[in-house]
């Protein structure tokens, strides 16, 4: 196991917005976690990136594991697009960044874009800036969330096919947020339903999306 | 006569630079890095010292010149460094009294504006420097602004520098000092033109760093 999340509770006031009783990431996977708005995916994401804290319980990734997450809202730093790929490389790897940042540049069709300030990007531009920058360096685990949420169709295929070569690449994992059940269909194995901040059902993805067990799910899968 | 009074006015015109820019330049170094590390840490206790920060922007300039005066006079802790009625010392109390505000200012915006860098850097497992050294980039139209407000109030300052500096003609006397004794002696006009000239130094170094900020953006 990549990581076990046990009693993992997140609230604010009275208001519990995450309960996660236990759960087990297994190595190599690839987990899509869906729900409504406000179901909690976001607030997973954040604690398991220590970027926010839970108030409640424990997670564990495995020893020496490399986390790697993209926020909900993508950030383009008022640098060149080069440079903001290039500020992800630690120092002992400055002889190879230029590098590395243009092949990841091209793969990103954002090699065009390449000395225009990322703070001037349109919001998909950014998501595949955003995405391009933590892919140009290794991580053992991938926290996305809602990754190609402002991408045209075309680029989301684009980064998909660009993610799913870097996850076979690195023996990664992924855990990532999604409101297109297309795109959970095609890229993940496991399928996690949030509804209200609880973790109500999970499984195979195609069991999952075509034998829902839960009422919430059922519904949920109705409406979409 | 009037040769002699243009001199002296340039004179009067380069101490007030020097001890603007410099007091306004260090407490710029001092109060940014300040006012970011508090802004983009956590830690406890955080919330009194960002009140502390807040309360030190409304220190009242003679206050800061007694305190600089009483450290640095001759029985005082800082006496032996001879300091007192020096530029150097006007440099010094302008510091204590303007770097809070630029930390101050700098805490403010850097919390405005600091949850998406600080989120992005650590998905990306970037360490505390680099993470700050970014939030300074985002930050520099703003601190450009900070920083004209802190040349602002040290080239306008009178209260602290009266004090410390004593207004000694060819020595620690500036534009401010002598605007007030010229009231003082109800001159006036000169007076009245010496603001002229304050407000028309102020004029061109809004108009640098307007420049200077159109470059950053
Ligand atoms: N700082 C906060 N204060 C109070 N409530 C918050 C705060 N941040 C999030 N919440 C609440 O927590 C709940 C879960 O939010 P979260 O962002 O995890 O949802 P999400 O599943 O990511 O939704 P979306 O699909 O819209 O991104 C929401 O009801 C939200 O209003
Ligand atoms: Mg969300």
């Amino acid at each position: 196991m990549i990581l076990t999340i046990e009693n993992l509770k997140k609230q604010y006031g009275d208001k519990v917005v995450l309960d996660i009783e236990k759960f087990e990431f297994e190595k190599g996977l690839k987990y899509a976690i869906i729900g409504a708005n406000g179901s909690g995916k976001s607030t997973l994401l954040k604690i398991l990136a220590k970027t926010d804290k839970q108030s409640n319980g424990n997670f564990e990734f495995e020893k020496d594991t490399a986390v790697g997450f993209m926020p909900q809202h993508s950030f383009g730093f008022s640098m060149s697009v080069l440079n903001n790929i290039m500020l992800a490389f630690p120092l002992k790897y400055k002889n190879i960044a230029k590098v590395k940042t243009l092949e990841i540049l091209e793969k990103l069709m954002l090699l065009p874009l390449k000395k225009k300030n990322g703070a001037h990007l349109s919001g998909g531009e950014t998501e595949r800036l955003a995405l391009g920058r933590l892919l140009s360096n290794q991580h053992d685990i991938l926290l996305l969330d809602e990754p190609t949420a402002s991408m045209d169709v075309q680029s989301a295929i684009v980064a998909e096919k660009v993610l799913l070569e870097y996850l076979k690449q690195n023996g990664a994992t992924l855990i990532f947020a999604t409101h297109s059940l297309k795109q959970a269909e095609r890229i993940a194995d496991i399928i996690i339903f949030f509804a209200n901040g609880n973790l109500i059902e999970y499984g195979k993805t195609k069991t999952v999306l075509n034998f829902p067990t839960s009422s919430q799910l059922i519904e949920f899968l109705q409406k979409a | 006569m009037m040769i002699s009074g243009n001199a002296l006015l340039r004179e009067i015109v380069a101490t007030t630079l020097q001890m603007a820019f410099s007091s306004s330049l260090l407490a710029l170094l001092i109060g940014v890095p300040i006012g970011v590390l508090v802004a983009n840490s956590n830690f406890h206790g955080k919330k009194i010292i960002v009140v502390l920060m807040r309360t030190l922007m409304g220190l009242p300039p003679v206050v800061v010149g007694i305190v600089i005066f009483v450290l640095f006079s001759g029985t005082g802790p800082f006496g032996s460094l001879r300091l007192i009625y020096s530029v150097d010392l006007m440099i010094i109390a302008q510091v204590c009294l303007i770097f809070p505000i630029v930390a101050g200012m700098t805490e403010t915006f850097v919390s405005s504006i600091s949850s998406p860098i600080l989120e992005t850097a650590k998905g990306l497992g970037i360490g505390k420097l680099k993470t700050n050294f970014l939030t300074l980039n985002e930050s520099k139209y703003q601190i450009v602004a900070i920083y004209l407000f802190a040349f602002a109030r040290a080239i306008s300052e009178v209260g602290a520098v009266q004090i410390v500096g004593g207004n000694i003609l060819h020595k620690t006397r500036v534009m401010t000092t002598t605007i007030a004794l010229n009231y003082n002696t109800g001159q006036f006009t000169y007076a009245i033109a010496l603001g002229i000239i304050l407000l028309l130094i102020a004029l061109g170094v809004n108009l640098i760093a307007s420049l200077l900020q159109r470059r950053t953006k």
